[in-house]
């Protein structure tokens, strides 16, 4: 029923009638029967569509301004390497999103970063639980986390609220907490200035493990540096991977570091077998942002390259 | 001679959601006065739904809609109170609907209808619709059995349905900011008889696909937004082997919804629409 063949008009439609207004597609004069080229297939498609600007994988500084001409945007810092349990922590989030979780009584109202989060539950699930017939091309692209993921809740106040969690390179931080205006730091730089709160991830694993002592003197260094930037922001340390026991010197010198630098600074564990806790992280980093009135002035990033555009590998 | 107000209604499903069964003996309700809602005139052209209502005489279900499908059934329909409209209801191959997550894009023909609609139809097939379980529910009887990331069509259903309505949304030029008024958004739960025990609509929708519960009622104004169960045909009829004790009974005695807060079956199989045009639940 359908005439096999290719339109030479670059922005036809698939459907009939056709850009032309031809009912059948034997009467448009720039129709060529014959053998579709499968490109050719692919460009009809493509020609005549409205696109929509966000990928669902990872925001973009433009996609950010964006989101902050359309109302209050919040950002939270999320500091620690990317083995640090970091990712696990956003990927239960995701998790309690999916199951209806409300946070600080706000609904999930949408998201520019579907994919992002969805990458993110992907190890999370069972190879066998996924959907048959749907043998698509994915890219290597879809299988790495992006560094921004957004969420926009609905609060019970009515108001629309786009919360941003950076999900940057651990390796930023390292470079920030040795020198705060090293050049690779300056994405550390940009969240360390716009994050309403941070959440810095204590890896009881490597406290614990052969690397202790190296272990420990990331940690303090980045939360003196912290101490410095974060003024009155909401700062939550997590313990992560909390089953492994940390020595009680090592917990105590940590903790003496962050009372000294960071004296308001929130302290919590986070255990998958425990859903509330995940909650508990980050409503108690987002209390107060999320339930202030006034909206900050929107800065935009300076930089040199563009951090949040380059993908970290993370999952393989 | 008073204008009538033309009503597009835009149904949104896949491939299986039952679009075609349901238009078919919806267009029969209409036509033989079973509802509501009933013809006003003769449609102009009845051929979008002639043949699935000439397989259910036949007690064979309907044929799969060619995917580059694109039709629509207009015609002017009186309530039963006198409010005469004209309807449009579309007839497509579902997999147009797939590709607008697959191609994040919304064809021409799709976008006039956007432009235009009064209301939306979301038809998902009740049955199939769960979220994923992952570590959170259980541990994993293998662990390389684990899932890795894949492209969307990897994704969990609700995160799908979602993303494709954020798309829809985007082309609409609908604001995120105020609660949406228009287009009314029904989503209507079909194969409800494939169900066992099943509580009402909304509580279904909102214990299988969670996340999709919690989109629209955050973006929706809570007049605006209304979830159903739908049996067209009530049970699952074959396309080569004819049930025929399904033909003891014409087509517009079958099927029934289930209004939101409600368990019980209402073969007025108009009612969706009729909420989608103004009326209440």
């Amino acid at each position: 029923m359908t005439a096999r063949g290719t339109c030479t008009r670059p922005r036809c439609v698939r459907e009939l009638p056709c850009a032309d207004g031809a009912e059948d597609r034997s009467e448009c004069p720039f129709w060529r029967p014959g053998e579709e080229a499968p490109e050719a297939t692919a460009s009809l498609a493509a020609a005549s569509e409205s696109s929509v600007g966000w990928t669902g994988r990872g925001l973009g500084t433009g996609d950010l301004e964006l989101l902050a001409a359309r109302g209050p945007l919040t950002i939270l810092g999320i500091l620690g390497s990317h083995d640090s349990g970091k990712t696990t922590l956003l990927a239960r989030l995701w998790l309690m999103m999916l199951r209806g979780s409300e946070l600080l009584g706000g609904t999930f109202a949408g998201s520019l970063t579907l994919g992002g989060w969805e990458a993110l539950a992907a190890p999370m699930r069972w190879a066998e639980d996924v959907l048959p017939g749907f043998p698509m091309h994915t890219t290597s692209e879809q299988t790495r986390i992006p560094s921004l993921l957004h969420l926009a809740l609905r609060m019970p106040n009515e108001a629309l609220r786009d919360v941003v969690f950076t999900d940057a390179p651990g390796e930023w931080f390292s470079a920030w907490s040795v020198r705060a205006d090293d050049p690779r730091a300056e994405g550390a730089t940009w969240i360390a200035r716009r994050a309403a709160g941070f959440i810095v991830l204590a890896d009881c694993a490597r406290l614990a493990g052969p690397e202790r002592g190296v272990a420990r003197g990331q940690i303090r260094g980045l939360l003196e540096r912290l101490g410095e930037h974060a003024g009155g922001r909401s700062v939550t340390l997590v313990w992560s991977k909390s089953d492994v026991p940390v020595g009680p010197d090592m917990q105590a010198t940590v903790r003496a570091t962050l009372r000294r630098h960071l004296g308001h600074a929130d302290e919590r564990t986070a255990s998958i077998h425990d859903p509330e806790s995940t909650m508990g992280v980050f409503e108690g980093a987002l209390r107060a942002e999320l339930h202030a009135v006034r909206r900050a002035p929107w800065v935009a990033p300076v930089v040199e390259v563009t951090p949040f555009g380059a993908y970290r590998g993370g999952l393989r | 001679m008073s204008v009538r107000i033309g009503h597009d209604i835009m149904i949104l499903g896949g491939p299986n959601a039952g679009k075609t069964h349901y238009g078919g003996q919806l267009y029969g309700r209409l036509q033989r006065a079973r509802g509501r809602w009933q013809v006003a005139g003769t449609p102009t052209d009845l051929s979008v739904f002639a043949e699935v209502l000439g397989r259910l005489d036949r007690g064979l279900a309907g044929d799969h809609t060619a995917s580059e499908t694109n039709a629509e059934l207009c015609c002017p329909i009186v309530r039963d109170d006198g409010l005469t409209v004209d309807l449009r209801w579309p007839d497509y191959g579902g997999e147009q609907f797939d590709d607008l997550l697959r191609t994040r894009s919304v064809p021409d023909a799709w976008q006039t209808r956007l432009g235009r609609a009064t209301g939306w139809l979301l038809l998902l097939r009740a049955s199939g619709l769960r979220r994923m379980e992952d570590r959170m529910d259980r541990s994993p009887a293998d662990d390389a059995a684990v899932g890795h990331a894949r492209g969307p069509a990897y994704w969990d259903a609700s995160v799908r349905i979602v993303e494709t309505l954020q798309i829809l949304l985007a082309c609409a030029r609908a604001s995120a900011h105020r609660r949406l008024a228009a287009p009314r958004l029904a989503v209507v739960l079909s194969c409800w008889d494939q169900l066992e025990a099943p509580a009402s609509p909304q509580i279904e929708l909102s214990r299988r696909l969670p996340l999709v519960m919690s989109f629209v009622a955050s973006l929706w104004q809570r007049e605006a937004w209304s979830v159903w169960g739908l049996s067209a045909l009530e049970r699952t009829l074959d396309r080569t082997v004819p049930d025929t004790e399904f033909c003891d009974l014409p087509p517009e005695e079958r099927g029934y919804v289930v209004a939101p807060d409600d368990l019980r079956h209402d073969p007025d199989l108009t009612r969706p629409l009729d909420w989608l045009l103004g009326g209440s639940p």
